[in-house]
């Protein structure tokens, strides 16, 4: 046909060749961007003034946080569980940029290439356990802050909350400050003491005779003519004493041994400065500033100075430890309702998607002396039956402010491998406050079954 | 030379035009499903137009009646034109409707089939009269339409000018005209802000999802919310978006019965343009109605969906309409009867 095709029309091809060339923009837009398209709130389809009229959320026990009932979106009926669980699961005017009808919405709709938004059914099951939120949600008892724990096998996000909350169902701005922000994902910390985790992993793998060092602390230490001081008179102690009782003057040794930028280092490569990704949400990185002088480098090591933390990726990194040294991807989708749907999750997911921050002998020596920390500071006896590895961190924030107070650890117990971070903004002693909040959540967490 | 277009002629594999015609036109009415009397209105005009194609397609290939069918189209033409022109009636900013004792109907339309009979025996080496006739008569519906700011349709008259004066092998008209339309165009443009801001915003649809890229912000929302396969005939909400059903009708298309008949529909009038185009009898008509159907489907659907400006030109067969059905059927019998021996 080709052939005898008459000479003069070849010119006319050029219109099917045109119209041709037209498609392919659009359908390389649509490849692109489809999703983008189907979950525009202006798809009348799954929005109705504003509102996502389509998906069901549900904790991962199967508890109501959000469905909707004859076109309107409903929440869970107990006041506290929706101000408890508001940041995982959203509000209804879409203020929580990082709750689920958010971030999200793809999923709450069931979208996929095959059959658009019209999958019949749509639910979602998060990973978090509602009672569990209630519990951290009232334990934090009016401070601000955030409560998360996560097992440290799976990954799966079990509690969420963050404070000063917003009760979701309703449609006027919530007052108060930051209660649309997800602390936990989306907010930075000085970490204080906590931050004495990176100094030590730092130092057990920089500095080869830490564990015969002996430090001595006499309340506090001069460095470039200036005092660093510490909260209390240690005398002679060795590594394991100095991270259990938090010694400033042992650990400004160290950092200046070290240098800011080795500490930097470390804690770019355990994870503290990027952003984690937990089913596409991105989390806030840390943030940390070279020092202009040694004593600055102290502070630095000690976890002052500049230095801003995410909790998520300090969660991320205890779970490592905890882990062996691997941390496991985060997850906060534990389900879809669909068949097809659950499969092209676990597709997404299959493998080994956990990433190596620790090698195994570090992360042990950590263990065993996170361990010690509760063993011989903390008191076993604050925290019963928990098996309980910690680090606490009292972060002094300026002015006349009491000081954030940060608890994070893991317990080694394999039937409840569970690792946790506390944050009580102005809460004062990490291990008091925070401890005090992170045991309550951890026994609710193991007589829950977690 | 004359053996060779023989020997073609027997080799050639048979166009069925007619079944396009019909699988499009039970897609345009199977869409109406929720509309009964519409639905009703636009079954009837496909029927008429199937018998109606079933008439013309016999008669243009009898060679005495030819000259009698083109002096009919001028003549109809031009009272099309100058009703349309005269009476016409704007919706949605084109003024390209008109009422007729309760039934209003395109005009331009059917100017269309006009078009592509006076676009036959072009390729006839006495055509020199019939060409000037056509050129006329194309300038005149260019013209016409741009004045009742129908700029899909303009544009679709001077690409079927364009194809004949091609198939003539007059490359120098179809440059002359192509010059001439080009300053028309821009003319045009300057004289009337608000066409060069329609022309303007094509591309940045989201950008005015509310004003200028509304029809197609929805259009592509609906076509990623259908998949592959649709929500089911009726189930779509784009259907209740103001005259989608006939400038949006590839939206409602991809969004209940699936991306995949989507495309098939774009194949199929491609697929019976570029057949068309290639088949060696083809007459000059039957090229000018193929290269009508390919662009009135590109402009819909590129329209549609951001990648050309929205015009609001139907697509063949599909978009509700029953003046644009029946001329689709017209411009089938030209492709089907329109060979040259």
């Amino acid at each position: 046909m080709v052939i005898k095709m008459r000479k003069r029309r070849i010119a006319l091809l050029l219109i099917p060749a045109l119209i041709i060339s037209g498609l392919a923009v659009f359908f390389v837009r649509y490849a692109e961007n489809r999703q983008a398209w189907a979950m525009s709130v202006y798809n009348r389809g799954i929005y109705s003034s504003g509102q996502l009229i389509t998906g069901n959320i549900y904790d991962r026990n199967g508890i109501m946080l959000s469905k909707v009932e004859d076109g309107v979106r409903r929440f869970a009926s107990d006041e506290t569980i929706r101000r408890a669980t508001a940041h995982a699961t959203g509000d209804i005017n879409g203020n929580i940029g990082t709750g689920a009808l958010k971030a999200f919405t793809s999923e709450l709709v069931g979208y996929n290439i095959i059959t658009g938004i019209n999958n019949g059914r749509s639910d979602l099951y998060l990973t978090i356990d509602s009672e569990l939120n209630r519990t951290a949600y009232e334990a934090l008892g009016g401070y601000s802050g955030t409560v998360a724990v996560v097992n440290y096998k799976t990954g799966e996000i079990l509690c969420m909350v963050s404070t000063p909350s917003c009760d979701p169902v309703s449609s006027e701005t919530a007052e108060g400050d930051g209660v649309y922000l997800n602390r936990f994902l989306s907010a930075s910390y000085t970490p204080g003491s906590v931050f004495k985790i990176i100094t030590l992993i730092a130092a057990l793998e920089e500095i080869p005779d830490i564990m015969e060092r002996e430090f001595a602390c006499n309340g506090s230490v001069e460095i470039d003519g200036e005092a660093v001081n510490c909260h209390s008179v240690h005398g002679t102690l060795k590594i394991e004493d100095a991270f259990a009782q938090s010694c400033n003057c042992a650990f400004a040794e160290i950092a200046i041994e070290l240098g800011d930028d080795t500490i930097i280092e470390y804690a770019e490569s355990l994870g503290l400065t990027s952003s984690v990704d937990i089913d596409g949400i991105q989390t806030a990185s840390g943030s940390f500033d070279t020092a202009e002088n040694d004593r600055y480098t102290a502070w630095l090591g000690i976890g002052q100075y500049r230095d801003l933390v995410n909790p998520a990726s300090m969660l991320r990194l205890v779970s490592a430890i905890a882990n062996g040294g691997a941390a496991p991807e985060f997850r906060l989708i534990s389900g879809q309702g669909t068949a097809l749907l659950s499969f092209i999750d676990a597709m997404e997911h299959r493998g080994d998607r956990s990433e190596r921050l620790v090698s195994s002998a570090t992360s042990e020596q950590m263990t065993a002396m996170m361990d010690y920390n509760v063993y011989s500071n903390y008191g076993d006896g604050n925290f019963p039956g928990l098996e309980l590895c910690a680090k606490s961190g009292t972060a002094e924030v300026g002015g006349d402010k009491a000081p954030h107070s940060w608890f994070v650890g893991f317990i080694t117990n394999e039937e409840y491998p569970l690792a946790f971070v506390v944050v009580s903004e102005n809460g004062g002693s990490g291990a008091g406050t925070a401890g005090r909040i992170a045991n309550t959540v951890l026994q609710s967490a193991i007589a829950g079954g977690e | 030379m004359k053996a060779v277009s023989e020997k073609a002629k027997t080799e050639e594999k048979k166009l069925y035009p007619e079944v396009v015609g019909i699988i499009l036109s039970a897609i345009g009415v199977a869409l109406l499903w929720t509309d009964w009397s519409n639905m009703i209105k636009q079954t009837m005009c496909a029927l008429i137009g199937l018998a109606g194609f079933g008439i013309l397609a016999p008669m243009m290939q009898a060679r005495r009646i030819k000259p009698a069918i083109r002096v009919l189209a001028a003549l109809l033409g031009v009272a099309l034109i100058a009703a349309n022109v005269v009476l016409g009636e704007s919706e949605y900013g084109a003024q390209n409707w008109l009422t007729i004792a309760g039934w209003t109907f395109q005009p331009s339309e059917l100017v269309k089939v006009c078009v592509v009979l006076l676009a036959t025996g072009l390729t006839d080496k006495r055509s020199k009269f019939r060409f000037i006739l056509f050129t006329a008569f194309s300038a005149v519906a260019v013209l016409a339409m741009a004045f009742i700011n129908d700029f899909g349709s303009a544009l679709v008259f001077f690409l079927a000018y364009l194809a004949a004066a091609v198939d003539n092998k007059r490359y120098y008209m179809a440059g002359l005209a192509a010059v001439s339309a080009g300053g028309a165009g821009a003319l045009a443009v300057k004289l009337r802000p608000h066409i060069a801001a329609r022309f303007l915003s094509c591309g940045k649809a989201w950008e005015n999802v509310a004003t200028t890229g509304y029809q197609q912000t929805r259009t592509m929302i609906a076509i990623a919310s259908g998949g592959l396969v649709g929500a089911g005939l009726g189930n779509g909400w784009l259907r209740g978006v103001a005259a989608a059903d006939t400038d949006m009708v590839f939206g409602i298309v991809c969004e209940e019965l699936g991306l995949i008949v989507g495309v098939l529909m774009i194949i199929l009038v491609l697929y019976l343009g570029v057949a068309v185009l290639m088949r060696p009898s083809s007459g000059s008509g039957a090229v000018a109605a193929a290269v009508i159907l390919m662009a009135q489907m590109a402009l819909n659907v590129l329209g549609s969906v951001d990648v050309v400006p929205f015009t609001g030109v139907t697509f063949p067969f599909v978009s509700r309409g029953g003046t644009s059905v029946l001329a689709c059927w017209g411009l089938l019998a030209v492709i089907d009867g329109d060979k040259n021996a």
